[in-house]
């Protein structure tokens, strides 16, 4: 790093000189700020467009609501048609082909593809021989005939009204009814799972956004009068079948919605431009060289992001839905940063960027030479550290605290394992979270870290450990001095362990940077799902106190409240109030549609609503626990309008008011409607409440299974209510007395136990009319097995989010992610593993499946035998129905009776009464007993989207065939192990078994492939010209030859080297010789001839000697001058051979070199500024110069190779330094002579070569010193 | 003006602003100190009636603790955190707007206090009437909304 300061660098990016970015992108920006003031003035413009020309908008708009109105409807009806064509097809198919008529005819109408349709088939004299599981009409609906024939009509039945059509088929030269029937508005609801919700109303109001009244008869009369319009609904045949009226449009409405649409369009353009200037401002990001600098850049940018598109409502205002529901999760942390599950998720995906840069950033600081000089802020560092370290700890149990308490999702209670969207967002909002805070408390550590023991070169876990515990005692004082500490010993302590684990990884270990990052996300996640499952129990806990608050929230204001608005909302419901007077009116339907809206269904009370007529005789009723009079004669003219009635037993606590009031028309009284609630504790829970019929809502089942909950009342020290199948014994009770209770809540907590249960016990005393009401509410503790799957349930889901997240970037990174012989190891491994143990798992699972199917047709069939057995004797001394309430109230078994195909009697009758349950047979049961002549037949049934078991028998009675049913829906069955308690365990251990099978695949893998490694690595090093790699190894078997195969062969190769080095040497030499001959003969020849000629005109005394002379003299002056330039020649050729010049990244080449030596078993680490440096040089020279130094180091017995590289103006400066044992100042001169060596093998010349090549490209290599402790040669290569 | 006077002016106004603060809090403490517990409730059920009126949730929540029992249009029901209550009934106040409320019925005694009202609002284009009851609960030194049902 330079020496100009983070701060001046700061500045220097703020400067105008430094911020330029991409001109044409923040022209771009600017361009998007213009469109938002336009974007405002033209909404103006719109909104008083809007106004002036109201009255023609408005006619378009009440088009556009009639044409969506209209289409919702067409569909219905197109669904209808096309459910009785393909009924009509599939019938002449079927049964013109058929000898068995019957029996198709009844398979096909019951078939699942008409499971959405209510069918009745009549046979040409009107009576009803086929009908499907929905069957709602009988005979008398049919005729009169409602509508004629092939012509839609709507049908209001008890329960819904219905789009139906009757046809005709014909069949056999005869004429049948088809009467097929689709419901489209249910008049009642249930808050439960099970309730399928059909309401066309509900639909159309979603699409248009204003009210809407639906009249499924064809005689209202229209209303246009400004404020509602009315249109007709017509049938495939063009005739008025109905009537919709709705509220028009109002101006106000109209404005607001453009303001809306405006505001929506604005958000998203203030997106797109906060996106864009990132793009614009990210060269200048990548240019700066301070981390510190780059870091806050990055952190401002992103909360201002953040800011922003909150204050835009980004992306709320577009995502509506359970994730936008605070109610589902929502804190006032951040002013609503936070205030529901998706504005979570997109604060923690902000909150992660920057933690993930803020860790990134300070490994490779921590990695780099870098340090803090000033001490003053060293001092300073430290004690922010060690101060931030427990806040930072708390903050984030605080987040996860909040996730389990702020919401009223249930994460752990829900046994699904693959949970709903809101969940499964919630949970990954718990790993990001998880991920994020691990991030800075690593950071935190490891700055602590570099702080103090910067110095120590080497790494000793004693300064590790007195790092841990500098960072170990505040967070020790500072829990256990917190009121609320949010932690317990054993999550701390994992947390710190993981930490430290982390910490010291990256500090000692040099693993791939994704290595550590999934080290962390892993980490992260078992964190987190220890923590929420630590949170889950305390919430469960605090849920016992809300049973408690339950209990004893009903008091009689409130009942009475809860009764006044039911009876209210009938009446203000029927506005016309003739409705109530109708003959045909089914009143026990009626009473259901409104008990199931009301307040007494979503709380699960024992309650009833009844209707009486003028002369107070019961007409209807709906009443689940507790029963209405059949006669209010002798009060109805003890009151004028409403009359409330306490019957509550103040010694028991039970608590049970009813109301009635008077439906007077024209001054006489017609009709009273009351309504009623009985509550007492020994009553809760589900026993007189089918499972269809429970409510989602009630508060008592939420967090806690109330089987595992036991509730006692005592009023003035008695006992008077209990829940549960266990009484306190004397001591005990003496226990629940004397505990001190808090003085400002009056609760208290105690362990009790029950059997060899351990439970929680929550006290909680109130004052009620001068009683003292003591409030006991335990709960079992969870078995290991549960919470086994807690943590698993939400491991295993975190692990999936987290591979999904690495294969995307596999996918997206493909060319630089190589999966590795290792990896495709540990992979076989673990697929061959896990395929079996799935398919064991599943099969065990499907094995109790049906053992548990059994186990309810068995207990089915027991009870119907119990019934048939007493039936049998009670029905000779009585009438069919007095016998049957007998064996009820004597057995305790519902059940129903039919008569052929018509309900004789039910135990359960309302039901039935009210239209929930057919008065019919069910058709394929019918035919099972009587056409295929089975004596018993079971199938599943439904109500609603509940199903269960429904099992038949043809008993005999007095000579009568009846059918005998006995069904799950009213019959609870138990078994030894649920389906889901098996769930649980299994998925619990099988989780536990795949950790195992990890672990053994990765040693596995390992094991063997860890000798390949080293092959490989010592393969390539090889391939780089250093042949004195050995591959170090303790394998046996095949391996061994193999390993030691190499390493004979690398010896041969070696000995081939230098023997072929000698002979081409030789070679080399003796062929330079030759040649050397050969080109000084040339120039000796001419010589010796012009020499000899020259002798003989001297002796020969010639007149032409002087001219010889200085011609031949000239020819020996040319030749010794050829000679020269051969010398010369041949000088340069004994030169290095010629360089090869690339551009190559230096820092790369030091990385590849030192993963071809991990396996010597030393480490060497490479020390820059720079993450890429290229430099232009000859690659393979400059390799073979490293290797040389590499190699030695090895020999010199090194364990730790440093490499620094500075960068000065024209030069790189390497610092190689060695922990070897050094040389002695009589070798130290000698090292780069030609063949000096102190080894036994070798040449002696690497040195000397690596400095004859250094020195040829104006570079150098020196000794800087050398001693035991090491040795450091400094190397200079030329760098532009 | 001068620099020197407006630094008088700024001054000034904070004084003002800050005795008047005070004496505010000094009179309020005094009226609370010397009102009968009947008429604290009076007070607390007539702020409750208030903060539904102006759906003010700020308000309403000062009321509002994790033993607050809510029932609320839109499945609305059960013992939420005082976080999650902040949300839920601006979120509740959003969709259905207040045209007017008004308790009809107030119980002020100590071991029982409730009150019981008609909502008359406005939601989805249609005005629509609901009946409220809420009942108060002592923690401590003081009153919390035990249950709010808004149906």
């Amino acid at each position: 790093m330079d020496n100009k300061s983070a701060f001046n660098k700061l500045k220097n990016i703020f400067h105008n000189k430094y911020l330029k970015g991409d001109g044409k992108l923040f022209s771009i920006v600017f361009f998007i700020l213009f469109l938002l003031i336009i974007t405002g003035i033209i909404t103006e413009h719109y909104i008083d467009y809007t106004r002036n020309n109201w009255k023609s908008i408005i006619s378009e708009k009440n088009n556009e609501t009639i044409n969506i109105i209209k289409k919702e409807f067409n569909e219905k009806e197109k669904f209808l048609l096309y459910g009785l064509e393909k009924l009509k097809y599939n019938l002449n198919k079927e049964l013109s082909g058929s000898d068995d008529v019957f029996r198709f005819f009844i398979k096909e109408i019951n078939r699942k593809d008409y499971d959405d349709f209510s069918i009745q088939i009549f046979a040409p004299n009107g009576k009803l021989i086929g009908w499907n599981q929905n069957q709602k009409f009988s005979e008398d609906d049919l005729f009169p005939l409602p509508s004629l024939i092939g012509e839609t009509f709507f049908l209001e039945e008890d329960l819904a009204f219905y789009y139906s059509i009757i046809d005709t088929f014909h069949f056999q030269s005869d004429e049948f009814f088809v009467f097929i029937s689709l419901p489209i508005e249910k008049k009642y609801r249930l808050y439960n799972e099970y309730f399928e919700e059909i309401s066309i109303y509900n639909s159309i109001t979603n699409k248009i956004q204003t009210e809407i009244k639906i009249d499924f008869n064809p005689f209202t009369s229209n209303t246009n009068d400004g404020n509602k319009y009315s249109f007709e609904l017509l049938n495939n045949k063009e005739k008025k079948i109905g009537l919709v009226t709705f509220e028009t449009p109002k101006l106000r409405d109209e404005i607001e919605k453009i303001r809306n649409y405006s505001a929506s369009l604005q958000s998203i353009i203030v997106l797109i431009g906060l996106l864009i200037i990132a793009f614009g401002l990210r060269s200048d990001y990548i240019k700066i060289n301070s981390l510190v600098a780059k870091f806050l850049f990055l952190t401002f940018y992103l909360i201002l992001f953040r800011v922003l598109i909150f204050l835009f409502a980004i992306p709320s205002k577009f995502i509506d839905g359970e994730i936008s529901d605070p109610s589902n999760y929502s804190s006032t942390f951040g002013f609503g940063i936070v205030k529901s599950p998706l504005e979570l998720l997109v604060t923690n995906i902000f909150f992660l960027v920057i933690c993930s840069q803020l860790f990134r950033l300070t490994f490779r600081y921590i990695k780099s030479d870098r340090k803090i000089k000033n001490v003053l802020i060293k001092v300073l560092s430290v004690i922010l550290i060690i101060l931030s370290y427990p806040i930072v700890l708390r903050a984030f149990a605080s987040s996860l605290n909040s996730i389990i308490f702020d919401t009223k999702l249930k994460y752990f209670k829900d046994f699904k394992l693959l949970p709903e969207l809101t969940v499964l967002i919630m949970h990954i909002n718990a790993l990001l979270i998880g991920v994020s805070f691990l991030f800075v408390l690593i950071v935190l550590f490891l700055h602590l870290y570099k702080i103090l023991f910067h110095n120590k070169s080497d790494f000793k876990v004693i300064y590790f450990l007195i790092n841990v515990f500098i960072v170990s005692v505040p967070i020790i004082i500072f829990f256990s001095l917190s009121k609320n500490p949010l932690y317990n010993f054993l999550t701390l302590f994992i947390l710190v362990f993981s930490i430290g684990l982390i910490c010291y990884l990256i500090i000692e270990k040099d693993f791939e940077v994704i290595k550590y990052y999934l080290i962390i996300l892993f980490l992260a996640s078992v964190n987190s799902v220890i923590l929420l499952n630590y949170f889950d129990t305390i919430r469960e806990r605090n849920s016992v106190k809300n049973i408690a608050f339950e209990i004893n929230r009903l008091n009689e204001q409130l009942i009475k409240f809860y009764i006044d608005d039911v009876i209210s909302n009938i009446y203000s419901d029927h506005t016309e109030k003739r409705f109530l007077l109708r003959k045909d009116i089914n009143f026990n339907a009626l009473a259901f549609n409104y008990w199931t809206k009301s307040n007494l269904h979503k709380e699960e009370l024992n309650s009833f609503i009844s209707i009486y007529d003028r002369y107070g005789k019961k007409v209807g009723e709906f009443n689940i626990g507790i029963e209405a009079k059949e006669n209010i004669g002798n009060i109805i003219n003890k009151f004028q309008d409403v009359y409330y009635l306490n019957e509550s037993n103040i010694d028991s606590l039970n608590k049970r008011f009813s109301t009635y009031q008077k439906f007077i028309e024209q001054g006489v009284t017609q009709l009273i409607i009351s309504s009623g609630v009985d509550f007492e504790v020994n009553k809760l829970g589900k026993k007189n409440y089918p499972d269809f019929l429970k409510s989602e809502l009630n508060i008592l089942n939420q967090f806690v299974n109330l089987e595992k909950v036991k509730i006692f009342q005592f009023r003035n020290n008695n006992l008077v209510q209990l829940y549960g199948d266990v009484y306190p014994n004397r001591q005990q009770i003496k226990l629940l007395f004397e505990t001190k209770l808090d003085s400002n809540f009056n609760d208290a907590w105690i362990q009790l136990k029950f059997g060899e249960e351990d439970y929680e016990a929550y006290l909680y005393k109130v004052f009620e009319n001068q009683d003292e009401i003591l409030n006991v509410v335990a709960v079992a503790k969870n078995k290991f097995s549960w919470n086994l799957f807690n943590f698993f349930k939400v491991f295993i889901l975190h692990s999936t989010f987290i591979l999904i997240l690495i294969i995307t970037i596999a996918l997206f990174r493909v060319k630089r992610i190589k999966i590795s012989f290792k990896s495709k190891l540990f992979l076989l491994f673990l697929f061959i593993s896990i395929i079996p143990i799935t398919i064991l798992g599943l099969y065990n699972r499907n094995v109790l499946n049906e053992q548990s199917a059994n186990n309810i047709i068995n207990d089915l069939k027991q009870k119907s035998n119990l019934v048939e057995s007493n039936l049998m004797s009670a029905y000779a001394k009585e009438n069919l129905k007095n016998s049957a309430d007998k064996v009820f109230r004597a057995l305790g078994i519902s059940f129903n009776l039919y008569d052929e195909t018509n309900l004789l009697y039910s135990t359960n009758k309302q039901f039935f009464d009210i239209g929930l349950m057919n008065n019919k047979l069910n058709s394929l049961v019918y035919y099972k007993l009587f056409y295929d002549k089975f004596k018993e037949y079971y199938q599943i049934e439904k109500i609603e989207g509940y199903q269960f078991y429904s099992y038949y028998k043809v008993i005999n009675i007095k000579g009568k065939n009846i059918i005998l049913n006995v069904n799950q829906a009213f019959n609870k069955t138990e078994n030894l192990i649920s389906t889901t308690e098996f769930d649980i365990v299994l998925f619990g251990i099988y989780s536990l078994m795949l950790v195992i099978i990890i672990f053994a695949s990765t040693i596995l893998a390992n094991q063997i492939s860890s000798p390949i490694q080293k092959l490989t690595t010592a393969a390539k090093a090889l391939g780089r010209g250093d042949f004195n790699v050995k591959v170090q190894h303790n394998v046996k078997g095949e391996l061994k030859e193999l390993l030691d195969g190499f390493n004979k062969m690398t010896d041969e190769l070696k000995r081939n080297q230098i023997e072929l080095t000698e002979y081409e040497k030789e070679s080399a030499w003796k062929d330079m010789a030759k040649q050397v001959a050969h080109e000084i003969r040339n120039p000796l020849t001419p010589m010796k001839l012009a020499l000899q000629h020259l002798m003989v005109t001297f002796k020969e005394k010639r007149d032409e000697f002087d001219k010889l002379f200085e011609k031949v003299s000239t020819t020996i002056l040319n030749q010794i001058e050829n000679l020269n330039q051969i010398a010369t020649e041949f000088s340069r050729i004994a030169r290095m051979p010629s360089l090869k010049i690339e551009e190559f990244d230096l820092i790369k080449l030091l990385n590849e070199l030192s993963s071809i030596y991990i396996q010597e078993k030393i480490s060497i680490k490479i020390i820059s500024d720079l993450d890429k440096l290229l430099i232009k040089n000859d690659k393979n020279q400059v390799s073979r110069v490293f290797i040389n130094l590499i190699r030695n180091s090895i020999q010199a017995s090194s364990k730790t190779i440093v490499i620094k590289i500075n960068k000065s103006i024209n030069f790189l400066e390497i610092y190689f330094e060695d922990d070897g044992k050094g040389m002695t100042k009589e070798i130290q001169d000698k090292i780069f002579i030609d063949n000096f060596s102190t080894k036994d093998q070798g040449m002696g010349l690497g040195l000397k070569i690596s400095k004859k090549f250094l020195n040829s490209i104006n570079g150098d290599i020196s000794l800087i010193s050398s001693s035991e402790k090491g040795t450091i040669f400094k190397i200079t290569l030329p760098y532009e | 003006m001068t620099k020197q006077m407006t630094l008088k002016i700024i001054f000034i106004l904070s004084i003002i602003f800050l005795e008047n603060n005070f004496s505010q809090t000094d009179k309020l403490i005094h009226n609370f100190r010397s009102n009968t517990k009947s008429e604290s409730i009076n007070i607390i059920i007539s702020e409750i009636e208030e903060s539904i009126k102006q759906s003010d949730v700020l308000k309403l929540s000062q009321f509002i603790n994790a033993q607050t029992y809510f029932s609320l249009m839109g499945n609305i029901n059960g013992y939420y955190t005082t976080n999650q209550a902040f949300y839920i009934l601006e979120d509740f106040f959003k969709i259905n707007k207040i045209q007017l409320f008004k308790f009809n019925q107030v119980n002020n005694e100590e071991n029982n206090p409730y009150a019981t009202g008609t909502l008359y609002y406005e939601s989805k284009g249609r005005k629509n009437k609901a009946q409220v009851f809420v009942t108060l609960k002592r923690v401590g030194e003081s009153w919390i909304i035990s249950q709010l049902s808004i149906n």
